[in-house]
């Protein structure tokens, strides 16, 4: 499984602390809530594309991982036009959209990606493991970060675990349609999974013990922030400001 | 299921960052550092599942497995999920930062709550209920899960409506598929590891349930009501709750039959709103919007004076090619006529508005015993 499609690179975003990039991810998303008008999420999704830019990261799964995400909000947004009420406007191709709900769309549509590029540049160009670091040196419940440091590593060994039986399945002639064979054999594959995996959990946990295991990983590692991470600070809080700028300048007037 | 970024408002994004966090502290407290591995295997468990595409006629869908993880997890799913989900967001970007709270709320509360009922039954029933038990909870979990994001999509605002719709109806063949699938996976691990579902002591499901069941009654008991009808060349009507109390201040926006916006006006303190007839339409579709989903609306047949729709709209005509002292009788035959659908509604409304009053006080009641059950439940576990 690829998950990870855009964790590995060189990029200036890449060698940056995972710290403030799981801080600034989590407080773009949330000042972008606020944000109802037209030139600042320009201006967002500028910013966001711009990081994306600097990420370096791969063009054709870029816009296809980008594409599989607007399929979602378009589902949304597609709607809009005609559910919401308002004056109507005249548009080719499209019979009678009201310009409220027409606006409406395309905000959604503007913020929503901007969110996601964003997010992608940000928190994707960072392994999980880091994040996972980086969350324990956030003081995240140290339950909370264990459970996610094993999931992420058991994730793969159950996966291809499913594979494999799914493979062996197969090679004895099982063909998938939708009929009540086909869910029961799937059910009996996720039932081996499921009870595998319970099993594996309690073999881990013993071997854990085994280690001296006292529910918290030691850190071995510290992160240090250095001047590109302070510069690449600054210049996040400085586009900040302008959207907000942006923003208010476009509502009072 | 997974809501994307910037489509909710914030006051619902808070609400649901909220309750999970409730969900995820009470998570995290019953688990103990021995539970940790193994629910973490669950969570990849979790997330393994909804990679799993399946068959369903000539489409296909994937598993929630939300009902499975709350019989076997119980409480402690609600970390799980979040996990899960998290690692979702950066990984694939399904879902996203803002909304993991609303998400992680839209498919663990259904999963534990009815993962837990099933728990409870599983361990008492003979072999083939458990199985029906165990099905119907995961079924019932992920239509729920729709629901709750129906419900979400519903509360942020006006448009939302068809996407809503389409979240329920498309997610329908996936419980189904997922119940089936479900009662077969606890059948198997019924046969090899029995001792899985141990007890999640689940006394509080037992009031829980019928709580999620009153919710949409007390949804309903809440609705408002707009009823209108022509006076000369006023349109008049007033805005009330199904309580009878009345929808003062609310905003009554006006619509033509193509569905443009005519007009606007706000209720007075008793409720009551005012129009001047358009003279050139024939149907207007009038909806009086009380706050944060509470909305009702109801169309006016200008000519006909006929009510369409809902069942609580009246309507009744002004009366087109009736001139006055043309021929009073036929007004007057014509009055009678158009004023008869107006009495048996009104009738009708009557009947309605004391059912309602009964539902009201019966989710109520289920809140309070819900409420009750809870906190007794949390301060029992505790000592």
């Amino acid at each position: 499984m690829t998950c990870e499609l855009f964790a590995e690179g060189d990029s200036l975003i890449h060698k940056l602390d995972p710290r403030p990039k799981v801080a600034g991810a989590i407080l773009f998303s949330v000042f972008l809530i606020f944000v109802h008008h037209l030139p600042a999420l320009c201006a967002a999704l500028a910013g966001s594309v711009i990081l994306a830019a600097l990420a370096k990261l791969d063009k054709r799964l870029l816009l296809k991982r980008l594409f599989i995400i607007n399929l979602f909000i378009v589902f949304v947004c597609v709607f809009l036009p005609w559910s919401v009420a308002g004056p109507p406007v005249s548009l080719p191709l499209l019979p009678n959209p009201s310009t409220k709900g027409l606006k409406m769309a395309v905000l959604l549509f503007l913020k929503s990606n901007s969110m996601v590029l964003f997010n992608i540049g940000l928190l994707s160009t960072s392994s999980i493991f880091a994040i996972n670091h980086a969350m324990a040196h956030m003081k995240f419940p140290p339950k909370l970060i264990n459970l996610f440091f094993f999931s992420w590593r058991y994730l793969h060994v159950l996966e291809e675990e499913f594979h494999k039986m799914r493979r062996a399945a197969l090679a004895r002639g099982f063909v998938s349609r939708s009929s009540l064979l086909t869910y029961r054999v799937y059910a009996n594959i996720l039932g081996g999974l499921f009870v595998r995996s319970m099993d594996r959990g309690e073999r881990v946990y013993r071997a854990m013990i085994c280690r001296g295991f006292n529910g918290s990983f030691p850190l071995l590692s510290h992160f240090h922030f250095h001047r590109r991470d302070i510069g690449a600070a600054l210049a996040f809080g400085t586009f900040l400001i302008i959207l907000a700028g942006m923003e208010w300048l476009v509502k009072n007037h | 299921m997974h809501i994307s970024e910037g489509i909710l408002s914030p006051g619902i994004l808070l609400a649901g960052a909220l309750v999970s966090a409730g969900g995820i502290g009470i998570g995290l407290k019953r688990m103990s550092e021995r539970d940790v591995p193994a629910a973490a295997l669950m969570t990849a468990f979790f997330f393994v599942g909804s990679l799993v595409h399946i068959p369903i006629g000539p489409a296909s869908g994937h598993l929630v497995l939300n009902g499975l993880l709350g019989l076997v997890l119980g409480w402690k799913a609600w970390p799980a999920i979040f996990v899960a989900l998290v690692l979702q967001a950066v990984l694939f970007q399904f879902g996203g930062i803002t909304t993991l709270g609303v998400n992680t709320c839209i498919i663990a509360l259904p999963g534990v709550v009815f993962g837990l009922a099933a728990n409870h039954l599983i361990t008492r029933l003979s072999q083939r209920l458990k199985l029906i038990a165990a099905g119907s909870a995961a079924a019932l979990s992920v239509l729920s899960s729709a629901l709750l994001a129906a419900m979400v999509l519903y509360m942020t605002g006006e448009g939302f409506e068809a996407p809503a719709r389409l979240l329920i109806l498309s997610h329908i063949p996936i419980a189904v598929v997922e119940g089936i699938v479900t009662a077969f996976i606890c059948s198997f691990i019924l046969k090899v590891k029995p001792e899985i579902f141990s007890r999640q002591a689940a006394m509080v499901v037992i009031i829980v349930i019928p709580l999620l069941t009153l919710a949409p009654f007390s949804a309903y008991a809440h609705r408002v009501n707009i009823f209108a009808l022509i006076k000369g060349e006023y349109l008049q009507g007033e805005g009330y709750f199904s309580s009878g109390r009345k929808c003062a201040g609310c905003r009554v926006v006006l619509y033509d039959s193509k569905g443009r916006k005519i007009g606007e006006t706000e209720t007075d303190e008793n409720g009551m709103f005012r129009f001047k007839c358009p003279g050139t339409e024939e149907k207007i579709r009038l909806v009086l919007d009380a706050g944060t989903g509470h909305r009702a609306e109801t169309e006016v047949d200008l000519k006909i004076g006929e009510e369409k729709g809902g069942p609580r709209p009246v309507a009744h005509a002004a009366y087109p090619g009736i001139r006055q002292g043309k021929d009073a009788h036929s007004l007057e035959e014509i009055l009678d006529r158009k004023l008869e659908p107006l009495y048996r509604e009104l009738k009708e409304l009557r009947k309605d508005q004391e059912k309602t009053t009964f539902k009201d006080v019966a989710s109520g009641l289920g809140y309070i015993f819900g409420l009750m059950g809870l906190a007794l439940y949390g301060f029992g576990r505790r000592k």
